[in-house]
């Protein structure tokens, strides 16, 4: 059973590990073969831009997908929990954000490890973008759940990543650094912390990101199976 | 008489605050046909979600095969086998394969019976379930519900938006995989012209509860239209099980069910008008009765 | 023995309950020749999926009919039509006849076809089917 979900979410999802890895990887291979700008820069764009877009890309066709075909009322008829679809379904996205990262992250050391960055460097940058995608996809998909079409879910995981760029620009208007409130509630301060800022709020930031995370998982198992929204 | 297959009783759910089941009650014998009705809207598929453990009931009790449908769930959807309405399947699959995907989920798969309906029902094994017609889509529902054998089949709306001879063959199917295999089923429609040549019970929803529910046969029996003619004042409310009222001309219509000697003295008595004549009615006529009907208990001639 | 195919038409429409249609038009099939003493009639299963009707329909029209000796089951071989003549009982057989006279009244009233001229259409029509009824009894 399990494995024929997997199976099933394989399928769906692979072209959009094909894309990224050749959009990505692509992008790094030629920007630090090319030397036109600091390695650093690259890198940060690479994974960075990548984290984001691949949580977008997956996010929207996970769950929304199905609602907008009609699908998902097929599948939660089934005899199985709708909380172990769900929970595959983010298993298979998780991967296939991480994997075209993971690797931009050989390429890059392979082409640049010790080159102007070093290869510890690299790596924690490149793994940081990766937890931070996976964050931002349960979050998007937990806030898209019940969306009736991709383009909906796509519109909710740009407006949370818009949501966390605002709470950390009103946080700065509240409170003086280093402990910007923004930066710990939102995943962002995960991305912050991966490029080398602010060390100072490392244990906070992970707590309340990690409870973050868990409670949306669950939130979002939990309304998986619910009746989804009605297009308007 | 033995335990019904399928049996709910006071069922109500609300969306919201919208209440759409209001003590829903029901009882299915086994290896019957049934024919669950009611115009658009009016909660047949929400009723059959909540057979299937996909809502949750508001109050009230449903019970397949003696297991309780919001408690047992996962073991409800291994015995049953279901079609939901204008059922839309994963497009990019090939016949073959999501029937050999929904297989592993049913212990009770029986690959040997899958692999005959599949050339029963002619159904391309390589084609992508996109590439179907609604037809084909139809059969393919329904060959997903029968693979793990069940001992009940839940069909919503089976053969919506299927052509005529789409529909006719489909309930040939049904007759001939299902009755012939006392299999119990319970299907919705809200064409009552189509569910009565299969039926061997109907029930029909109106406003969230039952309005009437029997055999097939004797609802036809029971429902007459009876003309008077009449001066003056009518005063009906004594009689019981009228569905409608209607004046033509200098006539008075009244549908009534339950038709019988002693309903007919007790409306000529209270109308002190005579019967003048005794129409038999097609089914679309008694739907709307019950759908539609107007129960006025006044009628002035 | 091959199996004969009975063309039943329902209509779904009709205040006649199905069983009653389908009994009637049984009846009518063997009243007019179509149907002949010793045709094997189709098994409930094969009228039930032919007709798209319940399987249940089939049998209390089967049974019905047998309880009338217009059909007796063989078992083992199947369902045929019983020897004798029509066994529609002659109220039953006046009263189809009456109903199809009405509707063929109104219609020539509507018309302007008068009373004359509608017998001896009918006339006409009576010797014409005979004529076929003795063709097909010749067989």
């Amino acid at each position: 059973m399990i494995k024929a979900l997997f199976w099933k979410e394989w399928c769906e999802q692979r072209w959009k590990l094909a894309y990224g890895c050749v959009l990505l990887i692509g992008f790094v291979a030629v920007g630090l073969r090319s030397r036109l700008v600091q390695d650093d820069i690259i890198i940060i764009m690479a994974a960075g831009g990548s984290s984001v877009l691949m949580a977008l890309l997956v996010g929207m066709g996970l769950v929304a997908t199905e609602r907008g075909e009609g699908s998902i009322e097929m599948l939660l008829a089934l005899p199985v929990r709708s909380w172990k679809i769900f929970a595959v379904k983010m298993a298979m996205g998780a991967l296939v954000c991480a994997l075209p990262i993971v690797g931009c992250m050989v390429v890059s050391l392979a082409m640049a490890g010790g080159r102007e960055m070093s290869t510890t460097r690299i790596v924690v940058a490149y793994l940081g973008c990766v937890a931070f995608s996976i964050v931002m996809l349960v979050w998007m998909v937990a806030f898209s759940i019940r969306q009736p079409s991709e383009a909906r879910a796509g519109l909710v995981g740009i407006g949370v990543f818009m949501g966390w760029v605002s709470a950390i620009l009103l946080s700065m208007l509240f409170f003086k650094p280093p402990n910007w409130f923004g930066l710990v509630i939102t995943p962002l301060g995960i991305l912050v912390l991966t490029f080398n800022w602010m060390y100072n709020v490392l244990e906070w930031l992970v707590a309340v990101q990690l409870a973050l995370f868990v409670c949306l998982l669950l939130w979002g198992a939990y309304r998986f199976g619910k009746e989804g929204m009605v297009k308007v | 008489m033995s335990e019904p297959v399928i049996k709910i009783e006071g069922l109500r759910f609300s969306y919201g605050s919208k209440e759409v089941l209001r003590g829903v009650d029901l009882e299915v014998p086994a290896g019957s046909i049934f024919g669950f009705l009611g115009p658009n809207g009016s909660g047949k598929t929400t009723t059959i979600k909540v057979l299937l453990g996909l809502l949750k009931a508001g109050a009230g009790v449903c019970r397949i095969g003696g297991l309780d449908s919001q408690k047992d769930v996962m073991a409800v959807r291994r015995s049953v086998g279901y079609m939901a309405e204008d059922q839309q399947m994963f497009g990019w699959m090939r016949v073959e394969q999501i029937v050999r995907w929904v297989g592993s989920f049913y212990p009770g798969w029986d690959e040997k019976f899958v692999q005959e309906l599949l050339d029963f029902l002619e159904l391309p094994r390589k084609s992508r379930v996109k590439t179907l017609s609604k037809g084909q889509n139809s059969r393919l529902a329904l060959l997903l519900a029968l693979g793990h054998r069940p001992k009940v089949v839940i069909l919503d709306d089976p053969t919506l938006g299927l052509d005529p001879i789409a529909r006719k063959d489909f309930l040939r199917y049904v007759i001939g995989l299902l009755q012939s295999n006392q299999v119990t089923v319970f299907f919705s429609s809200h064409l009552l012209y189509e569910i009565e040549p299969v039926a061997d019970y109907v029930a029909i929803l109106k406003d969230g509860v039952i309005a009437k529910a029997g055999k097939t046969d004797e609802l036809r029996q029971s429902v007459k239209k009876i003309l008077l003619r009449g001066a003056g004042d009518i005063e009906l409310g004594s009689i019981a099980g009228i569905l409608d009222v209607a004046g033509i001309g200098e006539r008075i219509a009244l549908t009534i069910e339950d038709y019988s000697q002693a309903k007919q003295e007790a409306i000529e008595k209270a109308s002190k008008c005579a019967i003048v004549d005794e129409v038999d009615l097609n089914l679309d006529e008694i739907f709307e009765a019950y759908i539609i009907g107007n129960r006025g208990q006044r009628v002035q001639v | 023995m091959e199996v004969l195919i009975i063309f039943i038409r329902i209509e779904p429409s009709s205040p006649v309950p199905i069983y009653r249609q389908i009994i009637d038009q049984i009846r009518y099939q063997i009243a007019t020749g179509v149907l002949k003493e010793g045709d094997q009639v189709p098994s409930v299963r094969q009228l039930a999926g032919e007709l798209a009707v319940n399987q249940n329909t089939i049998l209390k029209v089967y049974n019905q009919l047998c309880a009338e000796k217009i059909l007796k089951i063989e078992r083992g071989s199947g369902t045929f039509v019983a020897a004798g003549k029509q066994n529609i009982p002659v109220a039953e057989r006046k009263r189809i006849v009456a109903k199809l006279l009405r509707e063929a009244a109104v219609q020539a009233i509507h018309l302007d076809v008068g009373l004359e001229q509608a017998k001896e259409q009918l006339e006409k029509e009576y010797e014409a089917i005979k004529l076929l009824k003795n063709k097909t009894g010749a067989r």
